[in-house]
């Protein structure tokens, strides 16, 4: 059920935050265009990428699901997707300012552990050009678990 | 009797506060509260009588837009009604206008009235986490005028956070309608034709978006802030956040200006959002902050991806940039086995920027070579280098020369001395001081100037600047973009046997753009011309330019400028229509805003490469 809502939260973040029109029924874009008239599609979008995946659905301004277990994997699953080329860059060096950034979401303190070890893992936590943010994310995740220093010192997992 | 007294105070209280809107600025009623009177201006985003703001939940009296005292009693009396609601999820509006809120707590006008529970804002503030702020500057977009004067917006730092990324970001940004190109988009941005909201988003969208999207060095400066002007700042972006839009004005109400507005609440300093000019420059937000002794802590400079791009190419030797070039261009395989780190970070490097210069439109053969790269590497040792990567800052906003120009000059042109004057709203050109700008480019808006010539005893213009642009971008393997060059003016007639001649003036060139040192540039661009004038036989001449430029920054006081201009009039006979003029320039800086320029051009005489008129010049400016 976890990784339903992960998936369907995925799915509204990569709508609104690259789409053209994301009229999703949450956030505050939807709310804002009809009751100011600003009814362009871009309005909603824009102002749906910002409020929905960060601050509306992650800190439940937007009337959305607000449950904490959701908060922290949407936090990550939206950084993931936002990030995903970067990330694919710096985990082959497993050094860089976003793959440390991307440990703190997991709540991992050594980032140089959490570095060798998305580099030593780089076919498993992204198996193809086509891996989305949502699967790179729970690959990662899946990684940590599986590895004993990371997995006891990683506070988010 | 104490319950009457206290009701008594509040009234007068509040009476003194409104005073100050009904008296002048002078009378000792209004002198007891003058901070008060400009604080709720401020909130209210007032400037010369209206309020900036246009989204109608940012007023709660009908007339709160033009009236400030109608605005305060309608706020009391908002706050004071359990029932009332605000803004666009109709919360209460004690929930919605926080810092209005807490601004009449402190003034004791609001002692009596019950303190609403308001968990979205308490909710959203912690999510924020937020200890201090950080102004944010985007270079320009190169090559690309519409942000040639940069960009502007401000981080949240997280408490106890660990790297920067995962910060908020706040910016004001316009709305631009997608089908919105070209002129319309200039003009609907000059009129207030789309609509300005406040964005808060992650700062790696702004890193992506700015540094990686569009190749923009982000130049962070840290303010030192109390935990009261923080709480103040936060509390006042929620309010604008839940209620209103401001309509956007590219020249005096866009991202900085309303940004500033909003800074200068928590910091209630008057220079920081001062509107000096008709209109208001990213840098401008920058200057003032800088100004202010003890006011930004430390300062930080993110490069852009190119200039990351170019750190890692000049590190490689020849026969390894060779490499990383046949391999990110070809289909050819990665060698078994491949092992030369600094190849496959020039490979991937290379070709992450292709990948954002085509706007995610790399080859196929392209994507296969970066992810074989990519699984290369990773196989590879683990990068351990954490030194920081140093990089020129010279274009940082803060060091440059203010926008506008006075100058005073004297001309010889052949036998006639002239005298001058010169006025220009602004911005930068090719021979201007580059310290804080982009180097060797040139945006010059509204340029008018006045010559007396002795010797006809006469009073005229010289030239009338509508606009005057020059991109000298480089042209490079990985970048192969063209310089371009745009200008429409009035100026002088030089190849006719004509004083104090005038003509329309138009031009838009393109061509390549070299830079072999930091400090040099070499420009060939070609295009079309069109200039009108009475003098002309036929009144008018449409055809072919092409102008060389040689520019090279000597010293730092001293640059020298080089170039020769041909122009042939296709609308008649090509080959006999021309005319061409050759010009030397040199700057000396003495100070950030002061110049001296010496500049002598021969202009030859129309079908002729025979000189027909010399021009020398001397001429004093100083910026403003």
């Amino acid at each position: 059920m976890k990784n339903v809502i992960i998936g369907l939260i995925a799915l509204i973040s990569a709508t609104s935050a690259f789409a053209a029109d994301s009229s999703s029924g949450c956030g505050m874009g939807y709310e804002v265009a009809p009751k100011q008239s600003l009814v362009s599609s871009s309005t909603r979008s824009l102002v749906n990428a910002t409020f929905s995946n960060t601050i509306a659905m992650t800190l439940g301004t937007s009337g959305c699901a607000k449950h904490s277990i959701v908060k922290n994997d949407a936090k990550g699953i939206h950084f993931a997707e936002a990030n995903l080329n970067q990330l694919a860059i710096e985990m082959a060096r497993g050094n860089g300012e976003f793959v440390t950034s991307f440990a703190t979401v997991f709540g991992c303190q050594n980032s140089s552990a959490f570095g060798s070890m998305v580099q030593a893992n780089y076919e498993n936590v992204l198996p193809s050009v086509s891996t989305s943010g949502v699967e790179l994310y729970n690959n990662v995740k899946a990684q940590i678990k599986n590895n004993a220093t990371l997995a006891s010192t990683c506070s988010l997992i | 009797m104490l319950k009457l007294k206290l009701k008594t105070m509040r009234l007068l209280l509040l009476l003194v506060l409104l005073s100050n809107f009904l008296r002048p600025a002078d009378s000792s009623a209004g002198a007891l509260l003058p901070i008060q009177q400009d604080y709720w201006l401020k909130l209210l985003h007032y400037y010369q009588g209206t309020s900036r703001a246009d989204g109608e939940n940012f007023f709660l009296a009908a007339n709160g837009k033009t009236n400030p005292e109608a605005e305060l009693l309608a706020t009391i009396a908002a706050f004071k009604d359990p029932n009332a609601q605000a803004g666009w999820f109709k919360y209460h509006p004690q929930c919605v206008f926080r810092e209005r809120y807490q601004f009449l707590k402190k003034a004791g006008l609001l002692s009596a009235v019950p303190e609403i529970a308001c968990p979205e804002f308490d909710e959203w503030k912690k999510g924020l986490n937020a200890e201090s702020i950080t102004l944010v500057f985007s270079s320009s977009y190169p090559n690309n005028p519409s942000s040639l004067f940069g960009h502007t917006l401000i981080r949240l730092n997280q408490k106890g956070k660990s790297n920067d990324l995962l910060d908020y970001a706040v910016a004001f940004s316009a709305m631009p309608e997608k089908d919105d190109l070209g002129l319309v988009f200039a003009i609907k941005g000059m009129s207030g034709g789309y609509k300005g909201l406040l964005e808060i988003t992650k700062y790696y969208t702004k890193v992506n978006e700015y540094n990686n999207g569009e190749s923009r060095d982000l130049i962070e400066y840290d303010l030192n802030m109390t935990a009261d002007e923080l709480d103040r700042l936060i509390n006042h972006l929620w309010e604008i956040y839940q209620t209103t839009y401001f309509d956007y004005f590219f020249a005096d109400e866009n991202c900085s200006s309303v940004l500033v507005d909003i800074l200068a609440v928590p910091f209630k300093l008057d220079e920081v959002n001062a509107h000096q000019r008709w209109y208001y420059l990213p840098s401008e937000m920058v200057k003032a902050f800088k100004k202010i002794p003890g006011r930004i802590k430390s300062e930080h400079f993110r490069a852009s991806l190119k200039k990351q791009l170019e750190k890692k190419l000049a590190k490689l030797n020849k026969v390894e940039l060779l490499e990383v070039r046949v391999l990110s261009e070809t289909t050819k395989e990665l060698p078994y086995n491949y092992d030369q780190i600094p190849v496959l970070d020039g490979i991937i490097s290379l070709l992450d920027f292709t990948r954002y210069r085509t706007k995610d439109n790399l080859s196929d053969e392209q994507k296969v070579m970066m992810r074989k790269a990519l699984l290369r590497r990773a196989a590879l040792a683990q990068d351990t280098d954490h030194t920081p990567v140093q990089y020129e800052q010279k274009n940082r906003p803060d060091l440059g020369h203010e926008p506008r120009k006075f100058s005073f000059f004297t001309r010889s042109e052949d036998d006639h001395w002239l005298l001058g004057l010169e006025m220009k709203q602004g911005y930068h050109d090719l021979m201007s001081n580059d310290l804080g700008y982009d180097p060797f480019s040139q945006f010059d808006f509204l340029i008018g100037s006045l010559v007396y010539d002795q010797k006809l005893n006469r009073l005229s213009y010289d030239q009338l600047t509508l606009v005057d642009l020059v991109s000298l971008h480089t042209y490079k393997f990985f970048d192969p973009q063209f310089a371009w060059a745009a200008k429409v003016v009035a100026d002088r007639i030089y190849d006719l046997d004509c004083q104090l001649c005038h003509r329309f003036n138009a031009r838009a060139y393109l061509g390549p753009t070299i830079r072999p040192t930091a400090k040099m540039a070499l420009a060939l661009m070609s295009g079309v011309f069109g200039e009108a004038s009475k003098h002309y036989q036929k009144g008018t001449r449409v055809g072919i330019g092409l102008e060389g430029s040689f520019l090279l920054q000597l010293t730092d006081s001293l640059k020298l400028g080089l170039f020769n201009e041909l122009r042939a009039d296709a609308s008649h006979q090509l080959r006999k229509d021309y005319y061409n003029r050759a010009s030397g320039k040199l700057s000396y800086f003495p100070e950030l805003n002061t110049e001296w320029r010496l500049e002598s051009s021969a202009v030859s005489k129309f079908r002729s490469f025979k000189t027909n008129q010399w021009i020398n010049q001397l001429n004093y400016g100083f910026y403003f």
